[in-house]
């Protein structure tokens, strides 16, 4: 079955919030969603639904892959 | 909720848990109350399991038919889960509630209701085993016609998985 939780996984949502000079509560408004759901992305407690993710690719100038690799696109 | 359900009980189940809310649109708030009721559902059929066999061992044959009502109170919400899982394609008895320990966990405190009944009900009446006989005949017809509806599901499964596997055949 395809994983689909973040458990065991890593984004880039916080390098590119950074990059952005974005703080996790600006991010949390941009997006529409709580700062607590910005932190348990980053932190990659949290998989949001792909409108979130698009919503965050938007904010955040990327794109969604560039975010949210896959277990075999993240591999080095 | 995404999906627009117009049937009444999906109405009533609306009304009831408030899916109109502004709480429900942040999809993380969610997914954690989401996991939170479904905690606190397990707890509550768990903790009713036993505390109606501590009811039957501990309270006498008095406190039988309370026991007992408290097992339907409990199972009713339980039912209603189910139900509601079910109209979405969702088959939560077999896919996962009860497997591994938890299986094993069911059977013992199904068992110690079992038995706490029949004990109850032989402790001021030992000759009076017909109601015992009959309520342990129902548990034990109750449990086989589960088990069998347990496995005709695995069968269909089993047959819809090889059928997918095989479009052709």
């Amino acid at each position: 079955m395809v994983k689909t939780t973040a458990q065991g996984r890593v984004n880039a949502v916080r390098r590119h919030r950074q990059l952005a000079d974005l703080t996790q509560a600006q991010l949390a408004t941009g997006c529409g969603v709580t700062r607590q759901t910005v932190v348990a992305i980053e932190a990659g407690d949290y998989a949001p639904s792909v409108y979130l993710a698009l919503r965050l690719a938007q904010v955040l100038d990327a794109s969604v892959e560039t975010l949210f690799a896959t277990d075999e696109e993240s591999q080095p | 909720m995404t999906a627009t359900r117009t049937a009444v009980f999906d109405r009533f189940a609306a009304a009831v848990a408030d899916f109109g809310s502004p709480f429900y649109a942040e999809e993380r708030q969610r997914d954690i109350w989401n996991e939170a009721s479904a905690f606190g559902l397990q707890l509550f059929l768990w903790g009713s399991l036993i505390l109606s066999a501590a009811m039957f061992w501990l309270g006498g044959r008095g406190s039988v038919p309370y026991g007992l009502a408290l097992l339907v109170f409990a199972s009713l919400p339980s039912y209603l889960v189910i139900f509601y899982a079910r109209r979405l394609g969702i088959d939560i008895p077999v896919k996962g509630a009860l497997r591994g320990w938890r299986l094993v966990a069911f059977l013992v405190v199904y068992a110690a209701n079992i038995a706490g009944v029949a004990h109850a009900l032989d402790q001021q009446r030992p000759s009076g085993g017909f109601v015992g006989g009959a309520v342990i005949g129902a548990a034990g017809a109750g449990g086989f016609l589960v088990g069998q509806q347990v496995l005709q599901r695995r069968r269909r499964q089993r047959a819809e998985a090889a059928e997918s596997i095989h479009p052709g055949l």
